[in-house]
C-alpha cells in the first residue's frame, strides 16, 4: 500500500501536534496496523530533526538603518503638529478679528466722529447768537446790570447768570442757547422800550457777552484712537492670514510627503 | 526597554528604536532569506531591504507577533528576488558535470580546512540540507524554512504567507516528503541516529 499526500500531511501533522484528539487516536491506530506508515513517520520524523538542527545563520554584517538609508534629512513629523496648531489658532483669531471688525469696530469709530459733528454744529449755531446778540445790544438802551435783572427776575423768565453763557463742549449746548435767545435777545426794540420804562440809563454796559471756548476742537489723541485702531485691525488681518496660509500649506505638503 | 516600547517609539519615527529592533532580529530575518535563496548576497540584500521596507511601513503593524510580521516582509522581498532572477537568469556557480548538467552534491564548495571532524560533518550536512531545500519550489521551501527552521507553529506561518492554515498543513507535508527523499542522496553524510531507511 502506498502513502497517500493525505497521510502525510497527517503524520506530518502528527508531529507538529496539530491533530485533533480524534484525528490522532485514528492515525495512530493505523499507525500500528500498518508498517510501511511507521516507516514514513519515521522518516519525516528524522528529516524534521535534521531540518531543526540546522543552526541560525549569523548575519554577515548589521543592518542599521541611517535617515538617508530611509529618506529623511531631518525629523518632520515633529514640526507637522506644531505647523498644523499654529494654523488653526491663527485661523481662529482672524475669525474672531474679522467678526470684530465687521460688527463692533463700526460702533467704536463712528462715536467720535458723530460728537464732533454735533459739535461743529453748535460752533455755528454759537457764533450766530453771537453776532445777533451783538446787533442787539447796539440797539438795547443801557440799563443798570442789576435792575436789568431784578426786571427779567419779575418777569418770571430765567435769567442767565450775568447774562454770560459759557458754551462748553457738552453735547447739549444748543437748548441753553435757545432759551437764552428766547429770554433776553430776540424781543424787539419797541417792546424792550415797554419793559424796561423810564429806566435811567445805566452807568455800565450790561455784560451781555457770550464767552466762547473753543468747545469742538477735540485734542488729537482723542480722535485718533478710531482711526489708529482700524488700521492696527487691517494690519493684525492681514498678519493672520498670511500665518495661516503659509503654516497650514506647510503642515499639508509635510503631512503628504511623509505620511 | 521591551520590544513593544520600542515598536511604539519606532512608529513615532524614532530610527533609533527601529535600529534595536534590528540588532534583535537580524539573525533570523538574514537566516530566513539565505535558506529561502540560497545565497549569501542575495540574502544579504534582501534582508537590508526587507528592514528599509519595514521602516516605512511600520506604522502599518497593528501588533501581534513583530517576529512573524518582519519574516513576512523578507520572505516577500525573496519572491521579488527570484522574480527578477526569472526574468534575467545569471549563470551557475556551481560546477557542471561532463553532461553539462549540475553537479548535485555540494560537496566541493566545502573547506573543511582546520575544521574538526564534528564541525567539518555539521557543515557539509547543512550544505547537503540547502541543497535540497533549493531543489523545493518556492512555495514549499518557504513554509518548511518558516516551520522547521524558524520554529514557528502553523498559525504563525499561516500570517507570515497569508495563506489558509490547511495550504500551510499540505505544503508543509509535501516538503518534508521531498527533502526526505533528497536527503537520501548524502546517506553517508548523515549521523548513523539520522539515517533514513533505517
Amino acid at each position: 500500500m502506498s502513502i497517500s499526500d493525505r497521510d502525510l500531511e497527517a503524520l506530518s501533522a502528527y508531529l507538529d501536534g496539530e491533530l485533533s484528539r480524534k484525528e490522532r487516536e485514528r492515525l495512530e491506530a493505523n499507525i500500528q496496523a500498518d508498517e510501511e506508515l511507521r516507516n514514513t513517520l519515521d522518516q519525516i520524523q528524522r528529516t524534521r530533526t535534521m531540518m531543526r538542527s540546522l543552526p541560525t545563520i549569523r548575519a554577515p554584517r548589521n543592518y542599521y538603518l541611517t535617515p538617508a538609508m530611509v529618506g529623511e534629512k531631518h525629523k518632520p513629523r515633529r514640526a507637522f503638529p506644531v505647523l498644523r496648531l499654529a494654523s488653526v489658532l491663527a485661523t481662529l483669531l482672524l475669525v474672531l478679528l474679522f467678526f470684530g471688525d465687521v460688527f463692533m469696530l463700526p460702533n467704536l469709530v463712528m462715536a467720535p466722529a458723530r460728537t464732533m459733528q454735533f459739535a461743529e454744529s453748535a460752533v455755528e449755531e454759537a457764533e450766530q447768537l453771537e453776532v445777533e446778540a451783538e446787533t442787539i445790544e447796539g440797539q438795547l438802551p443801557e440799563v443798570p446790570a442789576e435792575e436789568s435783572v431784578d426786571r427779567f427776575e419779575m418777569e418770571g423768565e430765567a435769567a442767565p447768570p450775568a447774562a454770560e453763557a459759557i458754551i462748553s463742549p457738552s453735547v447739549e449746548p444748543a437748548p441753553g442757547l435757545e432759551k437764552l435767545l428766547a429770554t433776553a435777545l430776540p424781543a424787539p426794540a419797541e417792546e424792550m422800550e415797554d419793559v424796561i420804562g423810564g429806566v435811567a440809563e445805566p452807568e455800565e454796559e450790561p455784560n451781555l457777552r457770550i464767552e466762547m471756548r473753543d468747545p469742538v476742537t477735540l485734542p488729537d489723541d482723542e480722535l485718533q484712537p478710531g482711526i489708529n485702531l482700524r488700521t492696527v485691525v487691517r494690519i493684525a488681518e492681514l498678519f493672520l492670514i498670511v500665518v495661516a496660509l503659509s503654516t497650514g500649506l506647510a503642515a499639508f505638503f509635510l503631512y503628504r510627503k511623509y505620511k | 526597554m521591551d520590544e513593544f516600547a520600542l515598536i511604539q517609539d519606532a512608529q513615532q519615527g524614532d530610527l533609533d528604536a527601529f535600529n534595536r529592533l534590528i540588532l534583535a532580529y537580524q539573525d533570523r530575518v538574514y537566516s530566513q532569506a539565505y535558506r529561502v535563496l540560497g545565497e549569501s548576497q542575495a540574502a544579504d540584500d534582501a534582508t537590508q531591504e526587507a528592514f528599509i521596507s519595514a521602516y516605512k511601513k511600520l506604522r502599518s503593524f497593528r501588533g501581534g507577533s513583530f517576529r512573524a510580521w518582519l519574516l513576512r516582509i523578507v520572505t516577500n522581498a525573496c519572491y521579488d528576488e527570484l522574480r527578477r532572477r526569472k526574468r534575467r537568469p545569471t549563470t551557475s556557480l556551481e560546477p557542471l558535470d561532463e553532461s553539462g548538467d549540475e553537479i548535485e552534491s555540494p560537496h566541493w564548495i566545502a573547506d573543511p580546512g582546520e575544521l574538526p571532524e564534528d564541525n567539518v560533518v555539521r557543515a557539509e550536512l547543512g550544505q547537503a540540507i540547502q541543497h535540497c531545500l533549493d531543489k523545493l519550489p518556492t512555495d514549499f521551501r518557504v513554509v518548511v524554512v518558516l516551520v522547521d527552521v524558524q520554529g514557528m507553529d502553523y498559525l504563525e506561518a499561516a500570517s507570515v504567507i497569508g495563506k489558509p492554515l490547511g495550504t500551510v498543513k499540505s505544503r508543509l507535508a509535501r516538503a518534508r516528503s521531498r527533502m526526505r527523499e533528497c536527503l537520501q542522496g548524502f546517506w553517508e553524510l548523515l549521523p548513523m541516529s539520522m539515517r533514513l531507511g533505517s
